[in-house]
């Protein structure tokens, strides 16, 4: 029998509906789990707490004492004085850190046991923020 | 007379464009996407006036108000931190740690793991919420 050579002729698109539905899913997926936002943070200049730096053994190292209520700043022991928060940032700031050398640029803490996170992360981020390294005082 | 009827015009959208539009969206999430691996745990971040915005983190590090660290979604300790933290700082050495502590941890529950980040080598990034 012979068959017939005729080519079947008609279009031959392939259907795509699919695969927009597919391409939308995943749009909805990533448009749910993505985070744009950008967090707020300090980045921190902090030595590592297994080699202290030398400047903190030096009587004139800037001092902040934290305790549960109370902040002292301290420049040798016969300096020491009960601040608030922004006065801790005015004499931070006053000391130009940036222009200093680095080995002039530690501010040791040292924090009593009950000193709750958000406390020592403001007076961290204060000393961050003027330019300053947070040497932490280990026993 | 016949009178010839007139042929509706036949309506077809061409749709796909819109499908090549999607797979751009998709690409573009895809690169901009931070998975969240902390949305589980239970923390409230301490506020400070002296933050600044920071690039969405590579690797990040969350202490909850139980104390539990947690490291890209698994519980671990300070020593796995600095070690994990460690190996990674040795490949990159900009790398810089998203670091989220519960505000009302006590010192001698936060510091273990401050002091673990710091020697690891990585760069340290506290965050927290910005107070104005």
């Amino acid at each position: 029998m012979k068959r017939s050579g005729k080519k079947i002729e008609g279009d031959i698109s392939p259907d795509l509906t699919s695969f927009s539905d597919i391409a939308n899913l995943l749009i909805i997926f990533f448009i749910l789990t993505t985070s744009l936002v950008r967090p707020f943070g300090r980045p921190m200049d902090m030595p590592s707490s297994a080699k202290p730096p030398e400047q903190q053994q030096k009587s004139d190292t800037p001092t902040v004492r934290l305790t549960a209520d109370r902040i002292v700043f301290s420049e040798g022991e016969k300096k020491e004085r009960e601040v608030t928060m922004n006065e801790l940032r005015k004499e931070l700031w006053g000391r130009n850190f940036p222009q200093q050398p680095a080995e002039k640029r530690s501010v040791v803490v040292e924090t009593a046991d009950d000193v709750t996170y958000e406390r020592y992360y403001q007076v961290a981020t204060a000393i961050a923020a003027a330019g300053g390294v947070v040497a932490v005082m280990t026993e | 007379m016949a009178i010839r009827r007139r042929k509706k015009p036949s309506l077809v959208l061409p749709l796909s464009s819109m499908g090549d539009i999607a797979f751009l969206l998709i690409i573009f999430f895809m690169l901009a996407s931070n998975f969240m691996k902390t949305n589980k745990v239970e923390l409230e971040k301490p506020a400070s006036p002296d933050l600044e915005q920071q690039e969405p983190p590579k690797s990040s590090v969350v202490m909850d108000k139980d104390g539990r660290i947690w490291y890209e979604g698994a519980q671990v300790q300070p020593r796995e931190v600095t070690e994990a933290l460690k190996t990674l700082a040795e490949k990159n050495r900009d790398l810089a740690v998203h670091v989220a502590i519960d505000k009302a941890l006590k010192r001698r529950d936060f510091m273990p793991l401050i002091e673990a980040i710091s020697e690891s080598g990585a760069k340290l990034i506290l965050t927290g919420e910005k107070e104005n």
